[in-house]
């Protein structure tokens, strides 16, 4: 076994953390979060960082990143402070949208659509869940039908991050309807945003990671062309979905350990500034014990985390391991999110620190990606073997 | 970066746990409710090569590294509790400073025989009125021509009355606060020394426990371990490797408990199916299984970064609370899940119960590592 990074690891690192901090950071404001603005500025500075195509190989305009650096850039993202909204898009864009192609495309599809994600003149998003199903495939309701030389896609997706400002999208319809197990019977497609009877629903309000857009997507008699399918017929689903929950449980997830660690930080100088009883209230064992806590959370999910970045990079098996890491690593984040708020008194239930805007993003992750109670079925699956 | 354990590392596990199913496991309940040192355990680790880990060859002891060691740990925690704590503190709390810091002399003296399975050692800092507060100690060592005495008492001293041999901590010096401790060897056959009965206690039963008491106890200039002075250091040292220990203490229970549940839950039907098939089970084994593998990558980062020079102190004290903390609440589940046969000693998970809760307790509790934690973080993030 062997913990360390490479010098070139920890030097990757500390450049993404401070172009985090000097590019992205100071792109958020308050209006745009309560405005649901996406944060353009940020996304082109991401695009010529090379973020956006971050494990796409070279030829495809990626830098053949390794899942183990990915997980380390969106970590630093993370540490630098870097808005939830936006590394939210990072990921359903660069991991969801562009790694199924990338793992699973035509020749053809990789040179069409990775360069323009890489740079991010087109943005991406992955389709999966309907306003009648998430992680039950087997209610998915759109479908496609093959005619001629084209398919034709009907149903409508929701909760789809980057809905409104995505020009690709990687998109889950049934192609047989009496395959059993349902799964055996969805196929997977790209779909440019600008093909006949595709629209774009309404922009959703939410919670937290508001400056990422989400919406409803319709596909109304929705035309592409047959070779827009991804992967092989009626097991596009498989595929995408074992592909996929690898690496959105880590990469995706990276971003929520940097924000451990950031909001550990930010709450340990409080903690230091802030005077009461004549001392600084850090001195109090009663806020040691929560920095201390948040430390273990973070000890505890780092490892989990690159643990399965590192069989990503190997090629072994992850989905329990993924399952593993996201149940702890997310609910990790809502509880040290929640004391970081705490340690920050009224100034922490007040927008005057962006630790109120911390407390709001990470609830996703307990949601996102399959929520808890999904991976621990999984988890109690795959250790019970039935 | 690589997180796969090595060929060797994996067939030492093998081996070892197959070992360990044989001998020490199938003896476990026994062990408990006998309450004395299992000295069958202890010879038969020794002809395995446990006891000698770490230890100079010259001595008998056997190199294996960081990370083998700690799955070693874990895995005679996972079959035995009581038996890792009682050879641990032999060969570990014991026999760790005694090979880093004690004279030639004395390791070729005692060394083998705790290889060998023969002798046994006990380490003593805690006091009856003092733990982690090691400034506030009250056993003194006066210096003598002819060597030291030593007059006070221990407390809660595992091995304290089947020890062949003691380490002792004495203050030298009762004004230089952490700077007056000194580490001392007492054999038990000396004057004045005298171990108390095995303490009655809630698990680890099969580790006797007792306290400890030193009158006039006159000793050689050779049983002093490093210099004068220098005994809180010594200590500190110890419980460095002490807290990985206790990780693994931790993480085998859990392991324990998690391997028992999944069985039971397989086994035990109600509403016509087996109960692995309900939701709350579900819930609670992958709760298991996450603070399972949660402790088993720190514990194991901590002994890698130990090896490695790299550790900080909050890793070691992370990888401690988390994996104690974590069997607390895995032995927990455990007994849940077998419901009226968990509280029955009928099955182990009873014994995990009682065994567990001394992790977040000895070599430091939960509030002094999360103390520990706080302090480092606060230096590192706003120092």
């Amino acid at each position: 076994m062997d913990f360390s990074f490479t010098d070139e690891h920890r030097e990757f690192a500390a450049v993404v953390e401070r172009f985090g901090r000097e590019q992205l950071v100071p792109n958020w404001s308050q209006d745009a979060d309560d405005g649901n603005v996406f944060l353009q500025a940020s996304w082109d500075a991401m695009g010529e960082m090379g973020l956006l195509g971050l494990p796409y190989p070279e030829e495809y305009g990626g830098s053949a990143a390794s899942a183990v650096m990915t997980c380390l850039a969106g970590e630093a993202l993370g540490r630098a402070g870097v808005d939830a909204g936006t590394t939210l898009s990072w990921g359903a864009h660069t991991i969801l949208c562009g790694v199924p192609i990338w793992k699973m495309g035509t020749e053809a599809q990789k040179r069409r659509y990775l360069p323009k994600l890489a740079t991010g003149e087109w943005i991406g998003g992955f389709c999966l869940t309907e306003p009648g199903s998430g992680s039950d495939a087997a209610g998915m309701a759109t479908r496609a039908v093959r005619d001629g030389d084209e398919w034709v896609l009907d149903g409508s997706k929701t909760w789809i991050t980057n809905g409104p400002t995505g020009r690709v999208f990687i998109v889950t319809a049934v192609t047989d309807p009496d395959a059993v197990p349902t799964s055996l019977g969805i196929s997977t497609f790209i779909v440019d945003a600008d093909s006949p009877g595709f629209r774009v629903g309404r922009k959703l309000d939410k919670l937290g990671c508001r400056t990422s857009p989400t919406s409803e997507l319709f596909f109304e008699g929705c035309r592409i062309p047959a070779d827009a399918l991804l992967g092989p017929e009626n097991m596009g689903f498989v595929l995408v979905a074992k592909l996929i929950l690898g690496w959105e449980r880590t990469c995706l997830l990276a971003p929520a350990l940097g924000g451990l660690w950031h909001g550990l930080e930010t709450a340990t100088k409080y903690a230091m500034e802030r005077k009461q009883f004549g001392r600084p209230i850090g001195k109090f064992q009663a806020i040691q014990e929560k920095l201390a806590n948040m430390r273990v959370d973070y000890e505890v999910s780092w490892g989990l985390l690159y643990n399965v970045a590192d069989r990503l990079d190997r090629d072994l098996p992850v989905l329990t391991e993924a399952a593993t890491l996201k149940t702890f690593l997310s609910e990790a984040s809502v509880r040290h999110a929640e004391e970081v708020v705490q340690i920050h008194g009224g100034y922490g239930f007040s927008k005057e620190y962006l630790v109120e805007r911390a407390y709001r993003d990470a609830k996703l992750a307990t949601i996102g990606a399959g929520t808890s109670e999904i991976q621990r079925g999984l988890i109690a699956r795959a250790i019970g073997g039935f | 970066m690589d997180f796969r354990l090595t060929d060797d590392q994996r067939t030492f596990k093998e081996s070892f746990r197959r070992f360990l199913s044989e001998t020490v496991a199938p003896r476990a309940a026994d062990v408990d409710r006998a309450g004395v040192f299992p000295h069958a355990n202890y010879k038969d680790l020794a002809g395995f090569g446990y006891n000698g880990i770490g230890h100079p060859e010259e001595f008998g002891g056997t190199t294996l590294d960081a990370v083998a060691t700690v799955i070693a740990q874990e895995e005679l925690a996972r079959a035995c509790a009581s038996s890792f704590l009682s050879i641990g503190a032999s060969v570990g709390l014991f026999g760790v400073p005694l090979r880093s810091f004690a004279s030639r002399e004395m390791q070729s003296e005692i060394i083998p025989g705790l290889v060998k399975g023969e002798l046994v050692g006990a380490w003593a800092l805690t006091e009856p009125h003092c733990g982690t507060d090691a400034v506030a100690m009250k056993t003194r060592a006066r210096k003598t021509d002819k060597g030291w005495v030593l007059n006070g008492s221990k407390m809660f001293i595992t091995n304290g009355n089947c020890a062949d041999w003691v380490m002792v901590a004495a203050k030298t010096d009762p004004d230089a606060g952490h700077a007056g401790v000194s580490m001392f060897l007492v054999h038990k056959d000396t004057p004045g020394f005298e171990a108390g009965p095995s303490l009655e206690k809630l698990g680890c039963r099969g580790s006797p426990t007792s306290g400890l008491f030193f009158e006039d106890c006159e000793i050689p200039d050779e049983w002093l371990v490093g210099p004068p002075g220098q005994g809180f250091l010594l200590a500190m040292k110890t419980l460095e490797s002490g807290r990985v220990g206790m990780a693994a203490f931790g993480l085998g229970i859990a392991q324990a408990a998690l391997d028992a549940s999944l069985k039971y839950a397989r086994e035990r039907t109600a509403f016509g199916k087996p109960i692995i098939k309900f939701q709350p089970v579900h819930f609670k084994l992958a709760d298991m299984h996450v603070a399972v593998e949660g402790a088993r990558l720190l514990a194991y980062r901590a002994a890698w970064a130990a090896a490695s020079g790299t550790a900080s102190q909050s890793l070691y004290s992370a990888a401690k609370l988390f994996a104690t903390e974590a069997a607390v609440r895995c032995t927990d589940m455990a007994i849940q899940i077998h419901g009226g046969y968990g509280y029955m000693a009928e099955y182990p998970v009873e014994r995990y119960y009682r065994d567990a809760r001394l992790g977040p307790i000895g070599e430091g509790t939960s509030e002094i590592q999360r103390s520990l934690i706080a302090r480092e973080t606060i230096a590192e993030l706003a120092g």
